[in-house]
């Protein structure tokens, strides 16, 4: 809308200063690190340990979320299953994050025949979903916690050159790069000292939303039985284990799925909060 | 004399601050509006020029707060709800806009823009609303319009999407028409034919016209009256031609001579020092007398009042009594 | 218009083609023997050379890529092993079920998607928008097949009021066969609509901004004509765009919820062909999903052309 004549005229909207999503995403965040770390040194029980005897007690009865059913404390495999796919979620999104990075600022600092060419493989890559493509590895490389954070990376790399190469095509068109050029600075050191610094923020905002999805497909992965092997227990696993009980332990349904979520959710509001104070351009995208 | 189709009285618009508190903008605005008059409101950007139209048809941000009265046809705008608005909009006030880029839906026929404030109003049918949307077009000269109405607006050129926004606005044959800087945004050689269509159809529909310009030049073609505006305030009103010839305060006059003259021997063209100032920092006293070059002291006492010094003319500054009797 | 459509369509086959090549490499040349993959670790050298001459792999590879597309162009996809079967009609009978159920998803997610969205705009940082925002973001969080899990277990499970899994087929007749795509339809769909309801909020937010539905208005449009008819349509590009970027994760949230609901569709053969190894299964369905998404992108980028009439006339 054209201005009405307001010459000083406030934005009419603006955000109040505390943010809530950057808050309530980082405590979630923070909270499932945290317990992802202390259960490499402590759980309640060994998140393997089976008991038969023990098997399909409800919660409270035994342990915290109750046993699974070869009797394994569920409290105890959430807590392992956190290290396990926050750990596959950030090698991936990391791995994938830094190829596309190196792919986006290359095809923006080369352009011509190569952006062409990687923004086109960009496209045929995307094409798989990447539930499909670890199943495809999978097949060939057999199952594990590699071929998945591999699959989840691959899917992320046209992701994140795409989004790179967009923003560093904008720090090339401004005049100090231009500057730079004409002072006689290579491409590569330009790209270093330039172009990434700029595009820094909107490669953090995009890898904590890019986490929540890398979630949701390691879950996913291991719930087809794609993840890490077993007897290493994996929220997804756990899920697909609960189908068997689900009349006579539906319990078992709910703590893995809720975990998940709250790994989603976390994340995600994250991304939103750190969008919003970050990379104001794109606010309210999504 | 009748009724007044216009009759704003002491109309007030501060802005809500996101910070909390209000700005305002418009200040103890009247304006008063017979059937088939033509009056201009002039006055730099920042005026509030185009508050005060927005006011009149209801269409104001949600951030804004409005008091005072805005009666038209005997009713009192800021009293009807949206509903209630909705039946004036279009139908009995038309409101042209300043960017013919933006003012028109990329993804609509030009026709059908014109055509569905008739089928709103009028109860036609789209194909009745269509026929008439051509007869429209051709009232404001696009040559071939039956085929223009099915034209897309980026398919036309600025001058005539300006002329499909003012086939839009008198579509309903409203009493009043409002025109928000109509030619600011349009090439010199297209503004005087736009303005001459709206001038046009005016006189023969015999609609009011409320002109809202920073142009003199465009006020003086097109108004009968004047109503000058500076920082929300009136500063000055009355028959265009004796505001122009005889202007009483020295925000007019500065205005004036910030016109450029085509004669040769007139120097360099004069400007009004300073800007308009901010509404948050606006001085003490007569909000004109940081810029003013009469200034003297007891302008900055306090706001002077609406005073009117001769029949028909209005003017809010201390000194305009030695400007009438000089 | 038609040179547009050309280059396109050129380039979506092109694309199609480097997507065939992809897979072909990755599936034959990353891992040494397929015929060995696929018969594990116990088969004889005999039938191993057997199963490596009905795979074609005693020819070279360039042969066998162009005997596999030119096999993709005359639907000839080769031969099951599990199965003994064609893998085209193999996957013609799957489709039966993932395409019903990947648009009865998608019709679902936008019924839910776009008035939420709209009216989160139209009613910007009211309690609507809040509670839709907060929904949306929920249904984003929560994974479909877990969705569906939960759906199960109280549909089927606790009130016996829907099949907790299975496929009647067609034949069974209409009514059965919709049933039993109710519930992961619903787990797959809400996703997707939360994915889109924000995208709907901020798009239709944007044009709500724009001078054009001031005019609108001023023409004596109430608010929800002009809603509707001026801001959701001039809305409707980034929609679009996003229900064609998100359909890779439709068809990867339906390779799940098949599985969850144990459907015969595409997915779970895809999964089945996995456990089994059954690479020419595989890869073949691996082409129809990545084939499916391409094509699905295309479509999207063509209906550009009839959602604002400014593209149709600079693509002439």
């Amino acid at each position: 809308m054209s201005a009405p004549d307001l010459p000083h005229a406030p934005a009419a909207r603006q955000r109040p200063p505390l943010r809530p999503n950057l808050v309530i995403g980082g405590a979630i965040v923070l909270f499932l690190f945290s317990v992802a770390l202390l259960s490499l040194v402590w759980t309640p029980l060994p998140p393997t340990k089976m008991q038969i005897v023990m098997k399909l007690k409800a919660p409270l009865e035994k342990g915290l979320f109750g046993t699974d059913h070869l009797g394994r404390d569920i409290a105890s495999m959430l807590m392992a299953g956190a290290w396990n796919s926050l750990s596959i979620a950030v090698s991936a999104v990391l791995l994938g994050a830094a190829a596309g990075t190196a792919l986006g600022v290359t095809a923006a600092a080369r352009r011509g025949l190569f952006e062409a060419i990687s923004m086109r493989a960009n496209d045929v890559i995307f094409a798989f979903p990447p539930v499909l493509s670890a199943m495809m590895l999978g097949a060939l490389l057999g199952t594990g916690r590699g071929t998945a954070i591999i699959a989840i990376a691959v899917f992320m790399v046209p992701v994140f050159a795409r989004i790179t190469a967009g923003a560093a095509a904008q720090v090339w068109a401004r005049d100090y790069v231009l500057a730079a050029m004409s002072a006689g600075k290579g491409r590569a050191l330009i790209t270093v000292e330039h172009v990434l610094p700029n595009i820094a923020n909107q490669i953090i905002v995009q890898v904590a939303i890019q986490l929540g999805l890398a979630i949701l497909t390691e879950a996913g992965l291991s719930f087809l039985g794609l993840g890490m092997a077993p007897p290493a227990p994996t929220w997804g696993r756990m899920l697909a284990d609960s189908q068997t009980y689900l009349g006579t332990a539906p319990w078992l349904a709910l703590m893995p799925g809720l975990a998940i979520a709250l790994t989603v959710f976390g994340f995600n509001m994250l991304g939103d909060g750190l969008r919003d104070l970050l990379d104001p351009r794109e606010k309210g995208r999504s | 004399m009748s009724a007044p189709l216009l009759d704003i009285q002491g109309l007030n618009i501060a802005m809500r601050l996101a910070r909390g508190g209000r700005l305002p903008i418009v200040n103890d605005l009247s304006l008063t509006l017979q059937a088939g008059d033509t009056v201009g409101i002039v006055g730099e950007s920042g005026s509030g020029k185009s508050l005060l139209s927005l006011a009149v048809m209801g269409l104001l941000p949600p951030a804004a707060v409005v008091s005072g009265r805005i009666l038209f046809e005997g009713r009192d705008l800021l009293s009807l709800d949206d509903d209630g608005m909705s039946e004036i909009r279009g139908r009995r006030i038309g409101m042209i806009f300043q960017e013919p880029m933006t003012a028109l839906n990329p993804a609509m026929t030009v026709g059908d823009q014109i055509a569905e404030g008739l089928v709103r109003h009028e109860k036609l049918s789209w194909n009745a609303a269509r026929d008439r949307a051509v007869e429209l077009l051709d009232r404001v000269r696009i040559p071939d319009p039956k085929a223009r109405a099915s034209a897309y607006p980026h398919q036309m050129s600025g001058g005539q999407r300006q002329r499909v926004g003012i086939a839009i606005a008198v579509a309903m044959r409203p009493a009043l028409m409002i025109a928000d800087e109509p030619t600011t945004a349009l090439d010199v050689t297209v503004q005087a034919e736009v303005l001459e269509i709206l001038d046009d159809l005016c006189q023969r529909e015999s609609m009011a016209l409320m002109l809202i310009s920073h142009d003199l030049g465009v006020i003086a073609r097109m108004c009968a009256r004047t109503l000058v505006l500076y920082a929300g305030r009136r500063m000055e009103e009355g028959a265009t031609r004796a505001v122009l010839t005889g202007p009483l305060n020295p925000y007019t006059k500065g205005l004036l001579r910030a016109v450029p003259r085509r004669r040769a021997d007139d120097g360099p063209l004069e400007t009004i020092p300073g800007s308009v100032p901010g509404f948050a920092r606006l001085p003490a006293g007569c909000v004109f007398s940081d810029r003013c070059l009469d200034v003297v002291a007891a302008c900055q006492a306090g706001e002077p009042a609406w005073t009117s010094p001769l029949p028909g003319r209005g003017v809010r500054c201390i000194r305009a009594g030695e400007e009438v009797s000089a | 218009m038609t040179a547009l459509l050309l280059r396109r369509s050129a380039s979506l086959f092109l694309t199609l083609l480097a997507v065939s090549g992809l897979i072909f490499l990755v599936m034959q040349v990353l891992p040494g023997d397929p015929a060995a993959i696929m018969l594990g670790t116990s088969a004889s050298a005999d039938t191993l050379a057997a199963l490596r001459q009905e795979l074609g792999l005693d020819q070279p590879m360039l042969v066998r890529y162009l005997q596999w597309i030119g096999g993709l162009a005359s639907g000839d996809l080769g031969t099951s092993i599990t199965y003994g079967v064609p893998v085209a009609g193999l996957i013609g009978e799957r489709l039966a079920v993932t395409l019903p159920l990947a648009f009865i998803a998608i019709l679902l997610s936008v019924a839910i998607a776009l008035p939420l969205g709209v009216l989160s705009a139209a009613k910007r940082n009211g309690p609507v928008d809040y509670i839709a925002g907060f929904v949306s973001q929920l249904f984003i969080a929560v994974p479909g097949f877990w969705v569906g899990l939960l759906l199960a277990l109280v549909f089927a499970v606790k009130l016996g009021v829907m099949p907790s899994g299975g496929f009647p087929g067609w034949q069974a007749g209409f009514g059965p066969a919709l049933q039993a795509l109710v519930l992961p339809a619903i787990a797959l769909a809400l996703q997707q609509a939360g994915v889109l309801t924000r995208v709907t909020r901020s798009a239709v937010a944007e044009v709500l901004g724009e001078d054009f539905v001031r005019t609108a208005r001023a023409k004596g449009l109430p608010k929800r004509v002009t809603l509707w008819r001026h801001a959701v349509r001039n809305a409707l590009v980034p929609v679009v765009t996003i229900l064609g970027l998100q359909f890779t994760f439709l068809i990867a949230g339906a390779v799940l919820i098949e599985n969850v609901f144990n459907l015969p569709g595409l997915g779970r053969l895809a999964y089945q062909a996995l456990t089994q190894r059954d690479l020419v299964v595989m890869q073949d369905v691996v082409m129809f999903f990545a084939g499916l998404v391409i094509l699905v992108n295309f479509l999207v980028d063509m209906s550009y052309l009839i959602l604002d009439p400014r593209l149709r006339e600079a693509s002439r």
